[in-house]
């Protein structure tokens, strides 16, 4: 049994080139996937970050990163989540659409509001657009 | 940690009310509300928040009995979504094993650590831990810390009451073990369960402090044996139980329901049981075992009155070992058509598989009858694609299309918010 472990073993086929240069393949996940663990993914819905997000996009957001003034976010206010720009200003918060047709808000104490993690990338399904 | 140098230090670190905290991580507003979340079918409470706890509803209370009390105080009830919390825990594990070198998974929503000889403030390392896990993964956790397994149970009990602990509580000194032992009745305390401290309380031990401090040796060996000696010493901070890094592979699976409705006919009872025997050979080839006995039983209802309770089990030896879900439904099959009866409405069946051996250590044999090698391929496949796709994707036509009389009642189902993409959570 198992005569054909024997044979001689012959490097060929990549010319030469050994198995230490063959490289993996790019992943989405590497790039974009920085901390499985808290990586998690929302749909976005209507037109209020258009044109830098439109509804149905995936937004990848990962909550081991802090959430600084300036960047998108996913945060949660009176009911519903929501994805804005969050500019912490004078010791407040205001949410800012992308779109210039919304209006921003800015939080107050009588609000149901908080930040649940910043979107660091955006996956769009380009087949149906 | 000074004097004793070998002194093990383990961190119990246990997600709080982790079925409800799941669910409250993609509902805000019921963030501070009370929560509960339903065993399957929808039966009875197995995870609480504290708002609900103080609304009197005990763990394992029957939905229907408490239902009113539930709707006059908007208690939040959900049916268990098993894969978010499955997702999560993975999630919180991964987390907790970047702070240790080593960590045994000890349930769901349970781990331990092994922090020995860690050169830190215990109480600020773990805050730093607790703090991590809720950021990124949004799970509250508290953190019992201790020489002993047990005592980092009873540490971590107490982390959980206690609001000034903030939920870490450490308990490396002596004199704070004896503070908080005192506190903890002997039938809280790991290990001893309800029969054992019947017994120590016959002995005048009320508290797991008493347990501690008691000296007649003899005594404990007669009436809880080795296991309550080692107790004893794991209360008195010697550290008897090292961690379970790996977990020992199952010698048997079960899978078994209770079914909303009443079943009659042998052909939702087959599909019933062809599910079953999908979900545990599933289970069996993750753990890379195969079966060589199938058990089988189904039931009616035992409660119902003006019924003679019917109670059928069979169990199947196989000629050798499989783990091909298709051979296991065709045994289970015949062994469940001898189990039918016509006019008993049954109400429960369910599949055990055993007589387990690793799939790499098979050899051939003379008598036996063995897998044949496309059937491993296949299930290979199969299973892949459900992992992928979501479970159920590709199955046997013996588990039915579409059959309610069977199905599991879960009418308060959340979405499936991190599995799969046709679920995922709204923004705007």
């Amino acid at each position: 049994m198992n005569t054909h472990k024997k044979l001689p073993v012959a490097n060929c086929g990549l010319f030469g080139i050994s198995e230490d240069h063959i490289e993996n393949y790019q992943s989405l996940d590497e790039r974009f996937v920085q901390n499985r663990s808290a990586t998690f993914f929302f749909e976005a819905q209507g037109d209020s970050m258009e044109p830098l997000i439109i509804p149905g996009d995936v937004l990848v957001i990962d909550r081991s990163l802090e959430v600084k003034s300036g960047r998108v976010a996913i945060v949660y206010l009176d009911g519903e989540f929501l994805c804005k720009r969050l500019i912490k200003q004078d010791g407040r918060v205001i949410l800012r659409s992308h779109n210039p047709l919304h209006r921003d808000i800015t939080i107050t104490d009588e609000m149901d509001f908080l930040v649940w993690g910043p979107i660091v990338a955006v996956a769009r399904d380009m087949k149906e657009l | 940690m000074g004097s004793h140098n070998k002194q093990k230090v383990y961190a119990l670190v246990d997600c709080n009310s982790f079925f409800c905290s799941c669910e409250r991580l993609f509902r805000p507003e019921i963030r501070n509300k009370p929560v509960g979340v339903l065993s399957n079918n929808d039966g009875c409470f197995v995870s609480r928040t504290p708002e609900l706890k103080a609304l009197g509803v005990k763990m394992g209370d029957p939905y229907f009995k408490v239902r009113r009390l539930c709707e006059s105080h908007n208690v939040h009830v959900f049916s268990s979504n098993f894969s978010l919390y499955t997702n999560i825990s993975d999630r919180v594990m991964n987390v907790l094993a970047r702070f240790a070198p080593s960590l045994e998974i000890y349930s769901v929503d349970e781990a331990f650590l092994d922090l020995t000889g860690m050169d830190e403030d215990l109480v600020a390392y773990g805050h730093r831990i607790r703090e991590t896990v809720l950021q990124w993964t949004g799970i509250p956790v508290s953190i019992g810390i201790a020489p002993s397994k047990t005592l980092a149970k009873i540490a971590n009990h107490i982390g959980k009451k206690s609001e000034k602990a903030n939920g870490v509580v450490c308990l490396l000194d002596e004199r704070l073990q004896d503070v908080a032992l005192k506190r903890v009745s002997i039938e809280d305390v790991w290990g001893i369960g309800r029969k054992n401290s019947v017994k120590l309380r016959t002995l005048g031990i009320k508290t797991a402090y008493d347990f501690k401090a008691f000296k007649n040796i003899k005594v404990i060996q007669r009436t809880l044996t080795k296991l309550g000696r080692m107790t004893q010493d794991e209360l008195r901070g010697i550290t008897c139980y090292e961690l379970e890094e790996c977990r020992p592979k199952k010698k048997e699976i079960l899978c078994s329901r209770t079914f909303s409705g009443s079943v009659v006919d042998l052909k939702s009872l087959r599909e019933s049981v062809a599910n079953y025997v999908t979900n545990a050979s599933e289970k069996m080839r993750a753990q890379r075992s195969l079966c060589a006995t199938i058990e089988v039983y189904c039931h009616s209802d035992p409660h119902k009155l003006n019924e003679v309770p019917y109670y059928g089990k069979d169990k199947v030896k196989l000629l050798g070992p499989t783990s091909d879900t298709r051979k296991i439904i065709k045994y289970a099959w015949s062994a469940l058509d001898d189990l039918f009866k016509m006019g008993v409405c049954f109400k429960k069946a369910g599949v055990k598989l055993g007589d387990f051996s690793d799939d790499e250590v098979i050899q051939q044999s003379l008598f036996e009858e063995l897998d044949d090698p496309r059937s491993a391929k296949l299930m290979k496949i199969v299973d892949e694609i459900n992992r992928r796709e979501g479970s159920g994707m590709i199955r046997s036509m013996a588990c039915g299309v579409d059959n309610d009389s069977w199905k599991m009642r879960r009418e308060k189902l959340s979405r499936r918010y991190v599995t799969g993409w046709a679920q995922l959570p709204k923004c705007s």
